[in-house]
């Protein structure tokens, strides 16, 4: 593992677990953009090659556009494919998405630059109650597409919203105004559920989550995807003789 | 058609099922011969394309590719031809499909924070679609006013408040894409595997993307634009770089370097406005701020770029003294969280040694901010020429980038830059040129020196050779080292799985 702080930047090698990469980060101030609900079992390599849409924060997005940069080996076993580390690049197509979600049918990721992120210098966590679900759903979206930026967001049964918040004092007392306006309510069980909650946060211990109705996933810049399901979609049939066709392509290929 | 006046079996097809939706006229085959590519400004192409076609359905598009597939034509899809790496240059002649009778606005869903639209709608007229729904992409290239939402996508673009809404490619949620076998694809982000990223950038060479949905915010309710001073380019970049990784999230983040900043305090001290760095520089060397006669500003910027190298080595140095740097920083949104957010980045830059210069110079890029991609031309016309530079790194190789690019094209040309564009783990660097030659000749030996000089340098350091302008012809030589041969090994084959005959924007992207 190797931490660039400046430009926080992690590279780290594909295989090893989420849980063992968070405990050599737990002594830096740094953190990786994934849920807690992330089972830490999971290699790098296999959250880049297999993703779920549960993988996803409603302040980072989707685990993968977390990557910076891979460097892989194509199927054939000896060919290296290195991607340049920059924050954003028009370079034609993003050749990580040739390893990203594509369950290695194009070739194995051996090393990944991940983008990392500072810990909040301030966290809350809030729980409110909605008439509904449907009406906690659409306080989450709301505030979302207000900019607010929580690191999490659950909607448990019984229409209870918790939402954790991190970072500047000043702004995380604005997001948790914002919420108020949208959801005034507050979770009469607020107490129970929010150290259940911030228990599961920081412990990653998935007994201990409150049940969760429908965990919110997905959000994409203020997007209103909501996911009850974590299984992910099967696959196209275009992508299906896409990748085979690709793999065919580059087997040609005579040099 | 031929010179003679017979169109060829392809055109005949052609014209037989769209009619007068082609035209083979001059005048639009010259005027569809390139883009705003400057090396094409200096020295107009020889190659024009046969045809240009006017489709206005996916199906036309079909139509149009399934036509070139079987006669062998190369096809260069257009928008408004506002790019400025060549990357709509029929270099191989053939067919030109000019997407922008593709203009509408098919769906804004403001409850799900969605729009889809055709790609062949100007930035400009999307936006004010968007604005009576009372909701913003976000997406504000300067070029906003000449340039097609599918041309953003085919490119990879970023807008100026990128920071903040991120760039095209992070908006995307689907797109309709027609490949090169004429195969019609509907892709999601949220299908597995996503192949949206591998299709997005793929700047013609792949196939023609015909609509898109993305996302959509809530028009911001209150704008917050200040400016701030640094006395050094270093120290600014820091104050950047500290704001991002704290967690804030500006809209606009620009920070002009110590030549730009000189000449962006010249226009504020006239009190008007001049669009653009070469603008103002122009306008600099014309007689008391007014338009001196052209044979007289021609003479004053030739004698200024003939000591290019002398004014690149000084500037900054005697400017470092007095200029100090100019940042630009906006956050906008909802009133409540963008007030939190302005006061701690206020804390954030004063205590990392910025100076408050108020919210004038923030509203006043606000209010300029598109004026520059209408003005080249008299850079252009005083006998010189004008392009920019748009790289990228991560925060620990930053400086060291724009000092050696600096320095890899300051024997050449008159050189400046601005930071824009940042993230937590990097920025974009904006250089922008200025040099000349006494011939044509000689003014296309120069402007190919700079661009050598200074993508080496980028590669050499580590950067990369395109944040958002895209590769098109004039950097195609530097994707082999960009990409390495991994990936060039993946562009080769995946350009021979969906464009098999070989006829999108042939030598684009070097393929």
């Amino acid at each position: 593992m190797k931490l660039d702080e400046a430009s926080l930047l992690l590279e780290t090698s594909a295989d090893i677990t989420l849980g063992a990469l968070e405990k050599e980060l737990s002594a830096t101030q740094v953190r990786l953009p994934i849920p807690s609900t992330t089972p830490r079992h999971r290699t790098i390599a296999e959250l880049l090659s297999s993703p779920s849409p549960a993988d996803t924060t409603p302040r980072w997005g989707a685990f993968v556009s977390s990557c910076a940069g891979i460097v892989a080996t194509l199927f054939d076993g000896h060919t290296e494919v290195r991607t340049r580390i920059a924050p954003r690049k028009a370079t034609g197509p993003d050749w990580i998405y040739a390893f990203v979600g594509t369950e290695n049918a194009l070739g194995t990721i051996a090393s990944a630059t991940i983008r990392v992120f500072r810990r909040g210098e301030h966290s809350e966590l809030a729980t409110r109650r909605c008439a509904s679900n449907l009406d906690a759903l659409s306080a989450a979206r709301s505030l979302l597409q207000l900019g607010a930026r929580p690191t999490e967001i659950v909607v448990h049964a019984g229409g209870l919203l918790s939402v954790h918040f991190e970072g500047r004092a000043p702004i995380v007392k604005a997001e948790l105004a914002l919420l108020e306006r949208l959801a005034p309510i507050p979770a009469e069980r607020s107490t129970a559920i929010a150290v259940e909650t911030a228990q599961a946060i920081s412990m990653a211990d998935l007994s201990r989550w409150p049940k969760a109705a429908q965990q919110i996933v997905g959000w994409h810049l203020g997007g209103a995807a909501v996911v009850s399901s974590f299984a992910a979609k099967p696959r196209a049939a275009f992508s299906l003789t896409f990748l085979e066709d690709w793999k065919k392509a580059i087997k040609s290929e005579v040099f | 058609m031929s010179s003679t006046g017979v169109a060829s079996p392809a055109l005949r097809a052609l014209i037989d099922r769209f009619g007068d939706r082609v035209s083979t006229r001059l005048p639009e085959r010259t005027a569809y011969a390139h883009d705003l590519w400057p090396r094409s400004l200096i020295s107009a192409p020889d190659v024009r394309p046969d045809a240009i076609v006017w489709p206005t359905s996916t199906e036309e598009v079909v139509a149009i590719i399934n036509i070139a597939r079987a006669h062998q034509v190369p096809i260069v899809p257009f928008g408004a031809g506002s790019g400025v790496c060549g990357a709509a240059q029929a270099i191989a002649g053939g067919w030109v499909v000019d997407l922008k009778r593709m203009n509408r606005v098919l769906a804004v869903d403001p409850e799900a924070g969605t729009m889809t639209a055709q790609a062949g709608i100007l930035g400009e007229l999307l936006e004010r679609e968007l604005a009576q729904n009372g909701v913003t992409l976000g997406h504000f290239p300067s070029s906003i006013m000449c340039s097609t939402f599918g041309g953003w996508l085919a490119t990879r673009s970023s807008g100026q408040l990128s920071t903040k809404y991120g760039k095209i490619e992070d908006m995307v949620q689907a797109m309709t894409f027609v490949d090169g076998r004429g195969e019609t694809h509907e892709l999601d982000a949220s299908d597995s595997p996503n192949l949206l990223p591998l299709l997005i950038g793929s700047e013609g060479t792949l196939g023609i993307i015909t609509q898109a949905r993305c996302t959509v915010r809530a028009k911001p309710e209150v704008q917050l634009y200040r400016g701030w001073t640094f006395p050094r380019v270093a120290a600014g970049c820091e104050a950047i770089r500290r704001l991002l990784q704290r967690g804030l999230r500006p809209a606009a983040v620009r920070l002009y370097d110590e030549l730009d900043s000189f000449l962006h305090r010249r226009k504020d001290a006239k009190g008007s406005s001049q669009p653009s760095a070469l603008e103002r520089m122009v306008s600099l060397l014309s007689v008391d701020g007014t338009h001196a006669a052209s044979e007289g500003r021609r003479f004053l910027l030739g004698l200024a770029l003939s000591k290019s190298q002398l004014l690149n080595q000084l500037g900054p140095r005697l400017l470092g003294r007095i200029e100090p740097c100019l940042l630009i920083v906006g956050f906008e949104g909802e009133a409540t969280l963008t007030k939190a957010e302005a006061e701690v980045a206020a804390e954030e830059l004063t205590r990392a040694g910025g100076k408050d210069l108020g919210e004038e110079p923030g509203l006043d890029w606000l209010a300029h901010r598109y004026d520059v991609s209408f003005r080249m031309s008299k850079v252009f016309e005083a006998g010189a020429f004008v392009d920019t530079m748009e790289i990228a790194t991560t925060w620990e190789k930053l400086l060291p980038l724009y000092h050696a690019v600096r320095e890899a094209i300051a024997p050449h040309a008159f050189v400046m830059a601005h930071f824009s564009h940042a993230y937590e783990d990097g920025c974009s660097i904006y250089f922008t040129f200025v040099g000349r030659g006494d011939t044509e000749e000689a003014a296309l030996t120069r402007y190919d020196q700079i661009w050598s000089a200074g993508l080496g340098a980028v590669i050499a350091v580590g950067g990369t050779i395109s944040h958002h302008h895209g590769i098109g012809r004039s950097k195609a030589s530097f994707l082999p080292a960009e990409l390495g041969p991994g990936a060039m090994r993946l562009s080769r084959a995946l350009k021979r799985t969906l464009d098999p005959n070989r006829i999108m924007n042939p030598g684009n992207l070097g393929s």
